[in-house]
């Protein structure tokens, strides 16, 4: 399956409280760890209203529902769980793709109106990144068995970078994996 | 004043607060272009807690963006005042002061008082799905009566949280644990 960045979303704190740094070339106070973090919350932690308080809080109509976005976090995304005999398990992704929040980098001010406006608390200021960074995952800058700076830095021991075997064997393209702490705790989250 | 003859409407002065529809939430100094304009600081030690916002004059640009993003539309707003010329250099600096909300829970900074209130009017009846923007709004309206001292809630989260003001992740810890 290739080598993989695995995020421990159990252990998972924002950037600046577990020491990530980021190695983005051009600006080494991006915050690209924050970015798949705050992508990571809306695809997965977000409750997905019917009707928004945190997108008719935002004054600038930054925040909007996307539907099956190509290429989107979700597709890049692979996740698994521990299993009973300790093996990683792929965990299906129906009803993942619909009515995810998407925020537009250039419209948000950082005001924070829709962190105290989410009534489930699932966005909050420190990951809501004011200006916008990106996680390129590194690509084509590691040298060979090289981990991210990201990985290397990491306090709290939720991040890591390696090959990854789930029980489901077939070729996925995704590139990120997010380790949940176990299907019954994860349920609720996800969208029936 | 000392500049002749009528100044354009649409003339960039110096950006003036309204003290009535700012808020406080901090976007124009996120959105200022010219460092050390507009900066903000939040003194969580005071009592009550306060955040400043600091404008300067000496270094605005007059650009507009400020007005241009601002989350209430009018919190702030260039004005036809022209004169950039001072005696003093403290007339040089104005400081808008705003009283801060504090997690009930954890004491974490939620945001502006004003800048809830704001959100509990805007968001209408959506406004009940959040309590915290309800008992905001509520200790609002009984400033005066409103000296019930807190009751000091333990470290674990309690059924009695679901009437506090919380933060967000106070807020996400009592919808999964409860």
């Amino acid at each position: 399956m290739g080598t993989k960045l695995i995020i421990d979303l159990a252990k998972c704190k924002p950037q600046g409280e577990s020491g990530v740094q980021c190695s983005y070339k051009q600006h080494p106070q991006n915050k690209g760890f924050d970015s798949l973090l705050e992508l990571i919350r809306f695809a997965l932690i977000c409750r997905r209203c019917e009707e928004a308080p945190c997108i008719k809080a935002c004054p600038h109509g930054a925040l909007e529902k996307v539907t099956n976005e190509k290429g989107g976090l979700v597709d890049r995304m692979l996740l698994v769980s521990t299993g009973q005999r300790g093996a990683l398990e792929k965990v299906p992704k129906d009803n993942c793709h619909a009515d995810i929040i998407k925020r537009s980098s250039i419209l948000c001010t950082g005001c924070g109106s829709c962190a105290i406006a989410c009534p489930f608390g699932t966005i909050y200021n420190k990951l809501i990144q004011y200006p916008s960074s990106e996680c390129d995952l590194c690509k084509g800058r590691l040298e060979p068995g090289e981990k991210p700076l990201c990985v290397t830095t990491c306090e709290d021991g939720s991040l890591d970078y390696q090959d990854v075997h789930a029980d489901d064997t077939e070729e996925v393209f995704e590139d990120i994996v997010v380790k949940i702490p176990g299907v019954g705790l994860w349920e609720p989250f996800l969208k029936n | 004043m000392c500049v002749p003859g009528e100044v354009l409407k649409k003339y960039k002065g110096k950006p003036e607060f309204d003290l009535e529809t700012c808020i406080g939430c901090g976007a124009c100094v996120n959105v200022c272009p010219a460092q050390g304009c507009l900066s903000m600081e939040d003194d969580l030690n005071a009592a009550p807690p306060v955040r400043r916002i600091i404008l300067r004059y000496d270094i605005c640009i007059s650009c507009g963006n400020c007005e241009a993003k601002c989350t209430t539309e009018t919190g702030i707003a260039l004005s036809n005042e022209c004169d950039p010329a001072v005696l003093d250099m403290e007339d040089d600096i104005k400081t808008n002061q705003f009283e801060l909300q504090l997690c009930e829970k954890c004491g974490e900074l939620i945001g502006t008082k004003k800048h809830l209130i704001w959100l509990y009017e805007k968001l209408g009846a959506l406004a009940y799905t959040n309590p915290s923007l309800l008992i905001a709004k509520s200790n609002e309206l009984h400033k005066e009566a409103q000296e019930v001292e807190q009751q000091q809630s333990g470290k674990d989260i309690q059924t009695s949280d679901f009437m506090r003001i919380l933060c967000p992740k106070c807020k996400y810890e009592l919808n999964i644990r409860l």
